[in-house]
């Protein structure tokens, strides 16, 4: 609550008050009057009668009333708003300047830019149209740019250190339209197109750039500008009451991506991942035990490479979490997680939490031995609904690293 | 040009607004109730100003919840007797609160009725001026066949009856306990007589608002609980009278309201509504889920702000759309302290909470065992002020409403929600009467259980304790007695006399102080002069009261100061619940 100096004002009246009471009722009502209660009281409501005045609002109550929620919920902006958020993996925190504008019940244009902690910039324009057959049926569309100028390179496999850094500017744009159909609550499939065309640049930053460092032959991608056309299917299931915060349910997505390079220079490949989490509450939701899984495997034809920019990844806020982002790439990824979540607070819970990923140039080397682990401690804030932000630090071969996350981490 | 004035000006107007309505409380005073004026104790709260120039204003309910979240700030002690109670520390009658049970004898007729006016919204084709998208509940603002103006909410598809039974529920237990509350119905839908006025709107979440149309109405209640008979099950809760000015804060007091004198952490209503809250399991009782209006004055001198509770769905088991949660009723949002243990110990230990036997169905929600219930360990999601503030005689004063509810009433209230399950029906009887009877016999040893006090005219004082009257055990009967003269003027009290029993002589007032043999000192007892200006005759005595022999009060004490207008009747004119 906002404090200000007592006004002379209120200070006199503090005083007459300090006098005596007595004169103060004195003043307000005829003398005869105070000669019973009621009359004292009616005095009272006189003396505040004169100097009655509107309710003020502060700084909070200003803020936070312009928010719209609805059960817990928080309804997104209308308008200009504040965007933070991330424009590209290992670009850090990012903000700018946000504008939402709603159409229809459900359909919305949302256009952002951003400008990383990192140097990292994007512009982002996205449709969402309103979703049809019972809202059972919803279409987006995206286009952006992105200036990512120290996307970091620490070789392949799974042996590469933390020293072996080298970065590479990249500069994609993406024109991207999905359609997802959600047949049953819990059940949705979909799938949909995306144009990429990406311009590749020497690295920036104080590590040597990856030009530096390796060849074209040894790393496929290196020079070239593909231009990509991603078709992708996508099914998923989800039995959480609520996607944003959630202490029980399981998550299943399987998402199978077929790139075709337009310019025809080799870059042909597929991709596809699965990811699955089972939060398993225990003791009445006290406690849960939330695991998880992602594989993610490439496939190429002969003659044609996946470009090692875009080849499966881990390390960053959500997988391996002691680690850089994009610190691990290679031809396929595996990586599995364990946390124990305990509440401290309605709006607060704690989680321990081991992850253990290996990437792999074979599919057949994609196996449980041989992980690189992390592990940590991390704090969740949240509403009934809604994960706010994690604030984790995680230890690995590479050392201590704190995450500062923005929703969940699944 | 409009004057604006600071948060502070308002505060140091409102201590010393507060101040000067002391009389009011005699609250401050450690020692002697006070001067005795010859309206005393005042049965209605005088409202005096016309307050017509209240302007509307919306408490956010997220900035209602940081607020308390907060500690809802107040500068006002903690253990400061309440401001609004009369001198016989009794709440007076207000724009707050009406004295209802325990005041008078009271029928399950009248509990089951509660502030009805009306048999809910007129058949016939209900028009949807509105959508509702605010709350966690789905539902309409309509207006009936006969042009009343009602709130339609759902129940869930996943509890059928659930939030509605605890909306109606509650209404009735907190207007019999004497809060202004709206009025409630458990109605039958039918969406064929739903239509949708023109010019009616609905902001669809994160969307424009935009003019509704027919079809949205089986948008809103696609999570209706459907009754079997192509109806839906919902809550009717009529439009309050008068023109709504926003809700109110539990601490400081209104700056536009002239009337609005005590700082409503001090007022004894407020503080004891933690204690029916926890009765009812209501944790979401905030600034949000109030609202005043203003209603012409009785008087037709202009306009008086009334004070209501509103919003019960989230009481009992109740969640609205769900269970309610373990925690909930155990913890607030942010613990404070409490956290601290919590944070590096994997979630050990285990709250009781989490492993504690439950009441839980559909038709209810989930409540807690009542040997899991402690009325002082209860918590709402989030406090405020004046619970902060709740003290003994305000807990002793809730008790002995609560003891008044005996299980017809509860059973009346019950009724009222028309819950289809018997056995839910059942739990829900025995839980609220265990749970009453869990807060009477914690929190009526916290004063002297003096549930009426008379001295007669031959001088016999005559004591109703409050656990004869609600069955409980009680206590030795031994009472301590110290005997006073009074100076209804000043409040000074001269010592006359000490005597010690369960009955007989230890309880007559002594012979000294009897008018027809001696003038009792301080002066002719002839107290503040009439408004008229004509010389009172009242003669005052004052007598100290303790149960030496029952440990449960020890250092308990009271005093009761009686009034004789010359005719021989004594009146209880002051009583004060106090500890040495």
């Amino acid at each position: 609550m906002p404090t200000v100096p007592c006004s002379n004002r209120a200070r006199s009246f503090a005083a007459a008050l300090g006098a005596g009471l007595v004169a103060l009722l004195t003043a307000a009502v005829p003398a005869h009057a105070q000669d019973t209660r009621a009359a004292q009281i009616a005095g009272a409501q006189a003396q505040k009668a004169a100097t009655v005045e509107p309710p003020r609002r502060g700084w909070l109550e200003k803020t936070l009333g312009g928010l719209r929620e609805r059960g817990d919920r928080i309804a997104p902006p209308i308008g200009f708003f504040p965007w933070f958020g991330s424009v590209y993996s290992g670009g850090a925190i990012a903000a700018g300047p946000g504008l939402r504008i709603p159409f229809g019940d459900t359909g919305e244009i949302k256009a952002y830019a951003g400008w990383s902690v990192r140097n990292y910039k994007a512009v982002t324009g996205e449709v969402t149209f309103p979703a049809v057959w019972r809202g059972r049926v919803q279409v987006t569309t995206r286009g952006r740019w992105v200036d990512a100028p120290t996307v970091p390179f620490y070789g392949l496999g799974n042996d590469s250190n933390d020293s072996d850094r080298t970065n590479l500017g990249l500069r994609p744009i993406e024109a991207m339209a999905d359609v997802v159909v959600r047949p049953l609550p819990w059940l949705s499939v979909g799938g949909g197109a995306d144009f990429l065309k990406f311009d590749t640049r020497r690295g920036g930053g104080s590590e040597p750039s990856v030009d530096e460092v390796y060849s074209p032959s040894a790393l496929p991608g290196l020079g070239a500008d593909p231009t990509l056309l991603r078709s992708f299917v996508h099914v998923g299931i989800d039995t959480r009451p609520d996607p944003g915060y959630a202490r029980r349910g399981s998550v299943l997505r399987i998402e199978a991506s077929q790139f075709t390079d337009l310019d025809s220079e080799g870059y042909d490949f597929r991709s596809y991942q699965i990811k699955a989490a089972q939060l398993v509450p225990v003791l009445n939701e006290h406690w849960v035990l939330a695991l998880r899984g992602h594989l993610w495997t490439t496939d190429t034809r002969d003659g044609h490479a996946v470009p090692f920019f875009l080849l499966p990844y881990l390390g960053g806020s959500d997988e391996l979490r002691s680690f850089s982002t994009l610190r691990f790439r290679d031809n396929h990824a595996l990586f599995l997680s364990a946390e124990w979540r305990w509440p401290v607070t309605e709006m607060m819970d704690m989680a321990v939490f081991v992850d253990a990923g290996k990437v792999a140039a074979t599919r057949g080397d994609l196996t449980l031995t041989g992980l690189t682990t992390s592990w940590g401690l991390g704090a969740t804030f949240h509403t009934l609904r809604h994960t706010l932000v994690r604030l984790e630090a995680a230890h690995g071969r590479d050392g201590f690293r704190f995450v500062f996350g923005v929703g969940p981490t699944f | 040009m409009s004057r604006v004035t600071s948060p502070w000006r308002s505060r140091w107007f409102v201590v010393a607004v507060a101040a000067a309505a002391l009389p009011l409380a005699l609250a401050a005073r450690p020692v002697a109730i006070g001067p005795i004026f010859p309206d005393d104790p005042l049965t209605r709260e005088p409202e005096t100003r016309d307050a017509s120039g209240v302007a509307a204003r919306e408490i956010p309910d997220l900035y209602d919840r940081v607020r308390h979240m907060m500690g809802d700030r107040s500068d006002e002690p903690l253990d400061q007797r309440a401001l609004n109670v009369n001198t016989i520390d009794e709440v007076p009658d207000s724009s707050w609160f009406t004295n209802r049970i325990g005041t008078r004898p009271f029928t399950a007729d009248e509990v089951r009725r509660g502030p009805n006016r009306s048999d809910g919204p007129a058949p016939g084709l209900w028009v949807i001026v509105s959508g509702k998208d605010e709350g966690a509940t789905a539902g309409f603002e309509i207006v009936d066949a006969a042009g009343g103006r009602w709130l339609l909410k759902f129940d869930g598809r996943e509890h059928p009856g659930m939030a509605s039974s605890a909306e109606v529920i509650s209404t009735k237990l907190l207007w019999a306990l004497g809060y202004n509350v709206p009025e409630n119905h458990v109605v039958a839908v039918r969406p064929e007589l739903l239509h949708v006025a023109p010019k009616a709107m609905l902001q669809p979440f994160g969307a424009r608002t935009r003019y509704m149309r027919q079809p949205d109405i089986a948008e809103i209640m696609r999570d209706a609980s459907p009754n079997g008979d192509g109806t839906y099950r919902a809550v009717a809760s009529r439009q309050l009278p008068g023109r709504p000015v926003g809700g109110f804060h539990f601490a400081g007091t209104r700056p536009d309201d002239p009337n609005d004198i005590v700082p409503h952490e001090h007022r004894r209503e407020l503080r004891a509504l933690r204690v029916f809250s926890a009765w009812i399991n209501h944790t979401e009782i905030r600034a949000s889920n109030t609202l005043d209006t203003l209603v012409p004055a009785d008087s037709g001198d202009g306009l008086r702000v009334r004070h209501h509770l509103l919003d019960f769905g989230s009481t009992l088991g109740s969640w609205t759309f769900k269970s309610r949660p373990r925690w909930s009723g155990f913890e607030t949002v942010w613990e404070g302290d409490g956290m601290l243990g919590r944070l590096f110990l994997l979630g050990l230990p285990v709250p009781r909470y989490a492993v504690m036997p439950v009441t839980e169905s559909p038709e209810i929600g989930r409540l807690p065992d009542v040997n899991e219930f402690h009325p002082d360990t209860w918590r709402p999601r989030v406090t405020n002020a004046a619970f902060a503030r709740l003290r003994d005689d305000d807990r002793f004063w809730a008790a002995r409403r609560l003891a008044a509810f005996d299980d017809t009433l509860i059973e009346a209230a019950v009724d009222a929600a028309r819950i289809e399950s018997p056995a839910a029906r059942a739990a829900l009887l025995r839980l609220l009467a265990a749970r009453r009877d869990r807060i009477v016999d914690d929190y009526v040893t916290k004063a002297l259980p003096l549930a009426t006090l008379s001295l007669s005219t031959d001088g016999k004082l005559r004591i109703d304790d409050l656990p004869a009257v609600t069955g409980a055990p009680s206590g030795p009967g031994t009472w301590r007695v110290e005997w006073f003269a009074y100076d209804p003027t000043s409040g000074a009290m001269t010592p006359v006399a000490k005597t010690e029993g369960a009955a007989g002589d230890a309880l007559t007032m002594p012979r000294a102080l009897r008018g027809d043999t001696v003038s009792p000192p301080g002066g002719a007892l002839g107290g503040a002069a009439s408004a008229a200006g004509a010389p009172a005759t009242r003669r005052c005595v004052a007598a100290t009261l303790e149960r030496p022999d029952d440990p449960a009060r020890a250092g308990q004490s009271a005093l009761a100061v009686f009034c004789s207008s010359g005719e021989g009747e004594w009146r209880l004119v002051g009583l004060e619940r106090r500890r040495l």
